[in-house]
């Protein structure tokens, strides 16, 4: 498995070069619970959230065994990744997060950053981060003449 | 699926992708609805443009349409969303005065001037055989049409319903319209009535505007009297007087009675919330029963308040007895 991050149709891309060691998507519905008052409580099924996920792990700072940078590899230090991701902040468009062993249609996201996280925490250099993305959805305004 | 279309130039687009919530109201004493809605708005560059503007055509729709209005206000906040005020074409009768005078026409005749006048497309209007002789000044031009309407309720006690459907003004008898709303939990469960799944229902009775007693009176002469005693037993007597003319003196009896069923009564003031049915409209009836409060029979919408939001249609009803 890989995570692919890009922005702007593969403008700027790079993989995780370290995988999280785990990974959930929030997918939810905002339902709304009425009160009636001849059967108590019930349910009306609303529309879906928007998916996001929270991905955590490091950008490393020397050549470790696991890496998995693949066609990347050796182009970028710890830092650069960081400030790729806030140079992607600044241009306020979304970016794509591709993760190569789900189905493409669930895989194959566009995102806003909703949040990102990072520091160093040992002597070694690496930065480890916390990175919070949400799913965003492209709007196609129908219309035609009358 | 509630959707709102934009027209403006010629050029119709569905903004519904845009749209965060939709509300719509109507109000028994006041001819028109009013739409309100609010669009997203971001200046991100994938972010579509607001097609809409003042004076924009909005017309909602589910599956048939609900309302057609123009576009009234506009309230923008920042990067906020846009929030806009709709009206339905009687906006331009509710802003607009005129100066009428009515010699001998019958009411549905001078109506009909009237809306011929401000270019309101008629769809029906019910014979309204009351004959109208009034001067009206510098009035509201819905004003003049409620008056109208008033004399003839006053003359024949018969009651009237304005709507506008499809951008036409419709006036029909009051009675005529008993509505049974449905809503469904998902596409496939086959719909429920509406009343089955009431939620904070209010019940206000009182006697403050019941009459039960109706002299009909001409020439400072009591020519007619009607009273329903078992009322009178139970709260006590509570007179109107009314005077005709000459032309209706045949119609006193039938007048009387109108009155009386109209006025002599308790009277209800009660508010429910309730899922949502496009059928409703103030002006319509529905039959209700919720035996908590006692709310049970054939009740007259006075007001009503749809909400659509995040997929789920709910409306707010205000009641009155028929």
């Amino acid at each position: 498995m890989d995570v692919l991050l890009s922005v702007n149709n593969r403008e700027q891309f790079f993989t995780l070069p370290v995988l999280p060691k785990e990974f959930k998507i929030q997918s939810g519905m905002k339902n709304e619970t009425v009160d009636t008052i001849s059967q108590g409580e019930i349910k009306l099924i609303g529309m879906k959230n928007l998916r996001s996920i929270t991905l955590q792990s490091f950008f490393p700072n020397h050549d470790y065994s696991f890496l998995r940078d693949g066609e990347c590899k050796g182009q970028y230090k710890a830092w650069d990744y960081v400030n790729m991701i806030e140079e992607w902040k600044n241009r306020r468009v979304p970016i794509r997060m591709i993760i190569s062993d789900m189905p493409d249609h669930l895989g194959n996201m566009a995102c806003s950053i909703e949040n990102f996280e990072y520091g160093q925490q040992d002597g070694t250099g690496d930065i480890y981060y916390t990175l919070t993305l949400s799913e965003f959805k492209f709007i196609q305004l129908e219309q035609k003449e009358v | 699926m509630h959707q709102l279309l934009n027209i403006k130039d010629n050029l119709q687009i569905d903004i519904t992708p845009l749209v965060g919530s939709i509300s719509w109201r109507s109000n028994i004493n006041e001819l028109g609805q009013q739409l309100t809605f609010d669009i997203a708005f971001n200046d991100d560059r994938y972010f579509p443009m607001n097609p809409v503007d003042l004076g924009s055509l909005i017309i909602l729709n589910n599956q048939d349409e609900i309302l057609r209005a123009i576009v009234v206000s506009e309230q923008r906040n920042g990067r906020g969303r846009i929030e806009y005020s709709c009206f339905d074409y009687a906006f331009y009768l509710n802003k607009s005065k005129a100066v009428y005078q009515f010699n001998k026409v019958t009411g549905k005749k001078a109506i009909e001037t009237i809306l011929n006048d401000f270019n309101v497309p008629i769809g029906n209007i019910v014979s309204i055989p009351t004959v109208i002789n009034k001067i009206y000044r510098e009035q509201a031009v819905s004003e003049i049409i409620k008056d109208i309407l008033d004399i003839a309720k006053k003359a024949t006690g018969m009651k009237y319903r304005m709507e506008m459907r499809q951008g036409k003004l419709y006036i029909e008898k009051q009675e005529d319209l008993m509505i049974k709303g449905t809503f469904q939990l998902a596409s496939n469960i086959q719909p429920y009535d509406i009343t089955n799944a009431l939620s904070s229902p209010s019940r206000k009775r009182s006697i403050e505007e019941m009459k039960n007693s109706v002299q009909v009176v001409f020439n400072n002469h009591v020519i007619e009297d009607k009273r329903k005693e078992e009322l009178i037993q139970q709260y006590g007597l509570l007179q109107e007087v009314t005077s005709i003319d000459k032309n209706d003196k045949a119609k006193a009896r039938n007048l009387a009675d109108k009155i009386l069923k109209d006025l002599g009564k308790v009277f209800e003031e009660n508010s429910v919330e309730i899922m949502g049915d496009d059928q409703v409209r103030a002006g319509r009836t529905m039959k209700i029963k919720e035996p908590i409060t006692g709310m049970i029979g054939k009740y007259l919408i006075n007001d009503v308040n749809h909400t659509v939001k995040n997929g789920i249609h709910k409306m707010q009803l205000g009641l009155g007895v028929i």
